[in-house]
């Protein structure tokens, strides 16, 4: 988008787009409450390399990153605790079966094997490190006013499970002598890389499956896990588009286009299309509980863990509100510097200008 | 000579032809479109855009459509950068590798050769051995690991160079220069001392030296120009590993070069921008290997191109 197409009535206006290069918002006299906004200007820089995001973000050119490198957290926390920002997200990460094939086909109990076989635990504290939120909804926490279906599983210890795990796993016809062979194939990216081979060791420790990893770009990945065809289990996730259960109760629809796990259950397109037309908040609440408590019981999916975002922010920058949607308004945002850091930086003095990292990239679940 | 130029600047066409043709057909292979993302788009606006940009038609009449469009000299819309044409994001991102490109290989050109030459006429000296062994350290030590070490030195930890981005300042080039210049440093070291030692002990160097020449003269008047033949046919190839080298330099430093919108407009299937690059690339390649041609002539009398 260039400067001057884009019509915007927000508290900043597009200054200047250079692809590859930053972004330019520039404070916007006309905004309804502009006496209100305190910065202005804000600089957004497409980086690509957490790396090299960080780096800039320690030597001074950032004030607020988008993410931070995956495999540092001790390192953050020691050294730049102040700045290390990590809350809760709407979102999950989650293995999707694919329901058209075998061998997950007509196999719930299989399916229900391999959703307690893993530890959830493990995978969150030794292995993604960010404090994610060990989960077995497919809703995330904090959605307004939903009540979750808290599955029965998730009130056992681990010991549990897996002994529950190894009975399913015989009920659905498989054995140490006859052990299932799977695939699990995950888009390019050293966190999917690490779950996946821990979840893998994990199916074999507990069961004795065989897994075989995949690992695709994600191009390649995204055409794969739509087609249907060669997938086994895989890689999936889902950030809420909006705040309300229902933007990730829809992905299951048989007709949705993010389907991939191909579940094609008519109670449960009735049950969407009711949600749908539902007047009633109570009714439509309890609407999409139900919904949720057949997903989970049909084991569509393996959730893994809640979502949360990561950020080094500039500790001088104040104003930022954690929140479940990751939405943070500029306008809300104001640097705090004692007199001594302001006059040995003329330039935050002279015009608040706030650098920060702009994803170059959709969220691909990292 | 005029003919020779004609002759290699006609040769191009079916060259530059084949690579249009391959890279045409093989990013239409890869597997995904322009438009997937991990939320799918409805049918209905995929096929709206797929008309858009006329990716509907049959791919020989598409194939042919670019042939005429490029005839132009119109790389067409990027699909990433819906705002922008291809030609647009090129002739923003190319002055700022060529100029990258430009200063690590003139660095390296003048540093190395220098080494190199000092190396040789103290052949099998202390001197000589370590030049020569950090300059193997330079060769085998990837740009990927030296870049983060030159942000973390000089611009973390003393904070007297930014970690990254760009502008025509010696601040913002110099370290992604350094970086990119090091390996070929390295190289052009060793081939200089390699064929130095060569010239010196030829039979036109013995007869300067019996004529009672300086060392001084004999070196740089007659050892110099032959012993920098390897140096050039080198320069040609090497030319083309700056520019995939810059691609890993552009993205440490997220410098807005076009070598990251060869790897990323792969990765986003951006048909058109990717096709944009690598003609770009291969016009670029066959000048310069033009180029060291004609410069091999001038500093060999022998040569002669008919």
């Amino acid at each position: 988008m260039r400067a001057g197409n884009l019509v915007s009535n927000g508290a900043f206006r597009l200054a200047e787009w250079q692809p590859r290069s930053k972004i330019e918002l520039e404070r916007n006299p006309y905004f309804h409450a502009d006496e209100r906004t305190i910065i202005e200007r804000v600089v957004y820089h497409p980086i690509e390399d957490e790396n090299t995001e960080f780096q800039r973000f320690r030597a001074g050119g950032l004030e607020w990153t988008y993410q931070v490198p995956s495999n540092q957290f001790r390192w953050l926390e020691e050294n730049l605790s102040d700045a290390l920002l990590i809350s809760p997200w709407f979102g999950t990460y989650f293995f999707s079966f694919n329901l058209t094939r075998e061998p997950f086909i007509d196999n719930l109990a299989l399916r229900q094997a391999l959703n307690l076989a893993i530890d959830r635990d493990i995978l969150t504290e030794k292995v993604s490190q960010f404090g994610e939120i060990p989960t077995f909804n497919l809703i995330p926490p904090g959605t307004p006013d939903f009540p979750s279906p808290i599955p029965e599983e998730a009130g056992w210890t681990q010991a549990e499970r897996e002994q529950r795990a190894r009975e399913l796993y015989q009920q659905a016809g498989y054995s140490e002598d006859r052990p299932l062979d799977v695939e699990l194939r995950y888009n390019t990216s050293e966190n999917h890389r690490k779950l996946s081979v821990s979840v893998a060791a994990m199916w074999k420790q507990v069961l004795g499956v065989r897994t075989r990893l995949v690992n695709e770009e994600f191009q390649v990945f995204l055409n794969n896990r739509e087609l249907k065809r060669n997938t086994e289990v895989f890689r999936a996730g889902w950030i809420g588009d909006y705040q309300d259960a229902f933007t990730f109760l829809e992905l299951f629809h048989s007709e949705h286009g993010s389907n991939h796990a191909g579940y094609n259950n008519p109670r449960y397109d009735l049950l969407l299309e009711q949600i749908g037309t539902e007047r009633i908040p109570a009714r439509r609440r309890n609407l999409m509980v139900e919904a949720e408590r057949m997903l989970l019981a049909d084991q569509v999916m393996l959730p893994v863990y809640v979502y949360v975002t990561k950020r080094l922010i500039d500790p001088t920058l104040k104003g930022w509100q954690p929140n479940i949607m990751d939405f943070h308004l500029s306008r809300h945002l104001f640097f705090v510097r004692t007199k001594n850091e302001a006059l040995s930086d003329p330039v935050a003095e002279e015009a608040e200008t706030m650098d920060v990292d702009q994803p170059a990239t959709e969220p691909e679940g990292s | 000579m005029l003919n020779y130029s004609l002759k290699r600047l006609l040769s191009a066409i079916p060259t530059l032809l084949i690579l249009i043709t391959v890279a045409f057909f093989l990013i239409r292979v890869a597997p995904g479109g322009p438009f997937d993302s991990e939320k799918a788009l409805p049918d209905e606006i995929k096929a709206n855009l797929e008309a858009k940009y006329q990716l509907d038609d049959p791919l020989v009449v598409q194939y042919a459509r670019y042939l005429w469009q490029i005839a132009r000299f119109d790389f067409g819309p990027s699909f990433h950068y819906r705002d922008w044409t291809v030609n647009e994001l090129i002739a923003q991102g190319a002055p700022v590798s060529f100029t990258l490109g430009t200063l690590a290989m003139l660095l390296a050109f003048i540093i190395g050769t220098n080494l190199g030459a000092w190396a040789a006429l103290r052949q099998n000296s202390a001197a000589d051995y370590s030049t020569m062994s950090i300059a193997m350290i330079g060769i085998s030590v990837p740009n990927f690991v030296v870049a983060p070490l030159l942000i973390l030195v000089f611009a973390v930890m003393l904070g007297w160079l930014p970690a990254g981005g760009w502008s025509y300042s010696l601040s913002h080039m110099l370290l992604p220069t350094i970086a990119l210049a090091l390996p070929m440093i390295a190289y052009i070291a060793r081939i200089t001392r390699g064929s130095m030692i060569e010239v010196l002990h030829s039979g036109f160097i013995r007869t300067a030296r019996a004529k009672g020449l300086h060392e001084r003269e004999v070196i740089l008047r007659h050892a110099m120009k032959p012993a920098l033949l390897p140096v050039i046919s080198f320069m040609g190839p090497a030319a083309a590993g700056i520019l995939t080298g810059s691609v890993v330099i552009e993205r440490i430093f997220t410098i807005p070069g076009i070598g990251h919108h060869f790897v990323q407009g792969a990765l986003n299937r951006d048909y058109t921008l990717v096709m944009g690059v690598v003609i770009f690339y291969g016009v670029l390649i066959i000048v310069m290997n033009f180029l060291v041609d004609l410069l091999y002539a001038w500093l060999d009398p022998r040569i002669r191109y008919e």
